[in-house]
């Protein structure tokens, strides 16, 4: 919780409105209802002269019993949006990697490997997005044991590397040119995806007044990882030999 | 007034109705709302019952709302009775009198019959 939110609701002890704002944006809803909800707390809280966690009890208990909406703008259908300009690029990427195989003879040589690692990322990723609820949950709740366990199920996605036998060959050039479009299609995708979704901040519902935080974009760091492993990747098969 | 606080199973159920009748009296706000049911008698109401009430009654359409500034504290978030909750105001007191009507019935004492 930053200053601005502290200023939305002064009277309520920040701890307990951290909380039940983490567990409504868990929840989906969107930051105009949030925004709304903390103020009515502030405002009972500030004319009763109780406590929240006197008058509300549990933050999270109360955010719950709420039943405030989830905004459509955070459902799974939303999430998939986002995440499918990362699938474009990582396809990009694997078929880019695939491509240095074949700088000497012109000819790529397709592994089992490729097709079974990238059909591993295409049902690790849909996973995820089905339960980004939990996920996030989880991220928020439990974080050691969460990226311990993200981490393991993204070294899982090496493991079809070392599957070399061979399906067949493909000329050097296409392989290249459709690697490159699918990297760059799914950067320029991301980055219309984001221009496209305005930002929601816990807003106070007062007329007049101004939202207080806009939500930090979790995705603008992926929108140039994929590149940049690419780079790093292809430098390192390189030099490997 | 009552210093025996009413059991909560009593008031889940009748504090719905009796929310809508304050709400209708005119556009008031959360504590408002609270600080008049408890000089109805009905006991101090806390937070974390009243307001997913009202969000409820929302949802439902039966409240509008509109935030106020305060003069020198904080915004209010104020409600007025919709026609749509003034009909479920209607139709809760209608059942509540005859709930109250075959209860109280069943709780009075019978009077004591003259035995020949």
């Amino acid at each position: 919780m930053n200053a601005d939110d502290r200023k939305l609701a002064p009277h309520v002890d920040p701890a307990w409105a951290e909380a039940m704002l983490i567990e409504l944006r868990l929840q989906g809803v969107a930051g105009s209802d949030i925004g709304a909800a903390l103020s009515e707390v502030e405002s009972h809280c500030a004319e009763a002269g109780v406590s929240a966690r006197e008058s509300f009890g549990d933050p999270v208990e109360y955010a719950r019993s709420l039943g405030l909406p989830v905004d459509p703008r955070q459902e799974t259908a939303a999430i998939g949006r986002t995440v499918g300009p990362l699938v474009l690029q990582v396809g990009g990427m694997l078929a880019l990697l695939a491509a240095l195989r074949g700088r000497d003879t012109g000819q790529v040589p397709i592994h089992v490997g490729d097709v079974v690692g990238f059909v591993t990322f295409l049902a690790v990723t849909a996973l995820l997005v089905l339960a980004s609820g939990r996920v996030l949950r989880a991220l928020v709740t439990k974080p050691i044991v969460a990226l311990a366990a993200l981490t393991g199920v993204m070294g899982l996605l090496f493991i079809p590397a070392a599957l070399r036998s061979e399906l067949g060959q493909v000329p050097l050039w296409p392989v290249v040119v459709v690697g490159a479009l699918l990297l760059l299609g799914g950067v320029a995708l991301s980055w219309a995806t984001d221009r496209g979704e305005p930002a929601d901040p816990v807003a106070s519902p007062l007329p007049g007044a101004t939202g207080t935080r806009a939500r930090a974009s979790s995705w603008i760091p992926l929108r140039l990882l994929v590149p940049a492993a690419t780079v790093v990747m292809g430098a390192v098969i390189l030099l490997l030999g | 007034m009552n210093e025996t606080p009413w059991p909560p199973e009593w008031l889940r159920g009748v504090l719905e109705v009796c929310v809508l009748a304050v709400i209708s009296r005119g556009p008031t706000y959360g504590y408002a709302i609270a600080s008049d049911l408890a000089d109805a008698g009905l006991g101090e109401l806390k937070g974390g019952t009243l307001y997913p009430l009202l969000g409820r009654c929302e949802l439902a359409g039966w409240v509008a709302v509109d935030w106020r500034a305060g003069e020198s504290g904080p915004g209010r978030k104020y409600y007025t009775l919709t026609p749509a909750g003034r009909s479920e105001l209607a139709r809760l007191s209608t059942r509540w009198a005859e709930f109250a009507r075959v209860t109280g019935a069943l709780l009075t004492p019978p009077t004591p019959k003259e035995t020949p």
